[in-house]
């Protein structure tokens, strides 16, 4: 169901050469999905530079919301960085609408 | 397009039936996409809330209560009446969440009927004969 990898991150733009995880989601994220989720994603709260790949996700709720604010606050308490990367418009919408955007690094798909 | 009913489980996963039939109605009233996204987004949200918090004591063991929604066109808008058979709770009345909040401030959870006011048009609430009777309109052409 997931892809969850420690990896050179590719989606690193400075290439400091540090390691990413790098944890990818797909499908709605719901309060029906998310439950599925959680437990993994916020198992990257013991992890370093986050990122999290949405280029699958066309559909977030607050339920997603929840789900990432946890993780986001979590590593914040380490000085641990989160990153969204490849959000589609829709998901982009939501994240604005909720004003997460002041908080988190987010790079629209291109 | 006719004023269609239709009655889901209400039970969390009915929700991606509910959603599927809002985005058939979407999709039969001519709405602009946007438009679209931000109904299943409201409609979602109110299930899911629905479902959560109005239930209390009002299972029916072996005989699950039903969600029912109407959808119709009035007035270059489309129009979703989401009733539940629970406790009395008016989503329009409840304080607007902040959303300026750093993410150390940041209280987990609320956002829900924030998208709704944010989605929509205009939205009613009323209770009657024992039933929340929630009713939002959104203009067909609606793209913010």
């Amino acid at each position: 169901m997931s892809e969850s990898e420690i990896e050179n991150d590719a989606a690193n733009p400075e290439g400091n050469g540090q390691k990413s995880s790098v944890f990818a989601l797909s499908g709605r994220l719901d309060a029906v999905s998310v439950p599925q989720w959680e437990s993994e994603v916020l198992a990257l709260a013991d992890q370093s530079d986050v990122v999290l790949d949405l280029g699958e996700v066309a559909y977030m709720s607050s339920a997603g919301l929840r789900m990432i604010l946890r993780l986001a606050k979590r590593l914040d308490e380490r000085r641990e960085s989160l990153r969204l990367v490849k959000v589609q418009p829709p998901v982009y919408q939501v994240l604005e609408m909720s004003g997460f955007l002041a908080f988190l690094t987010v790079e629209q798909a291109s | 397009m006719a004023m269609v009913e239709q009655y889901f489980p209400w039970q969390l996963e009915a929700l991606p039936d509910v959603i599927g039939f809002v985005a058939q109605r979407c999709q039969e009233s001519g709405c602009s996409e946007r438009a679209r996204q931000q109904l299943e987004l409201a409609i979602d949200e109110l299930f899911t809330n629905s479902v959560m918090h109005n239930r209390n004591g009002v299972d029916h063991p072996g005989s699950p209560a039903s969600f029912r929604i109407r959808s119709g066109l009035e007035d270059g808008c489309i129009w979703f009446e989401l009733r539940d058979p629970g406790e009395a709770f008016d989503p329009t009345a409840q304080p607007p969440v902040p959303t300026e909040e750093g993410l150390s401030e940041r209280t987990i959870g609320g956002l829900g009927l924030h998208f709704v006011r944010k989605s929509v048009t205009k939205w009613r609430w009323r209770y009657q004969n024992g039933c929340n009777l929630l009713t939002l309109w959104k203009a067909l052409t609606d793209s913010d």
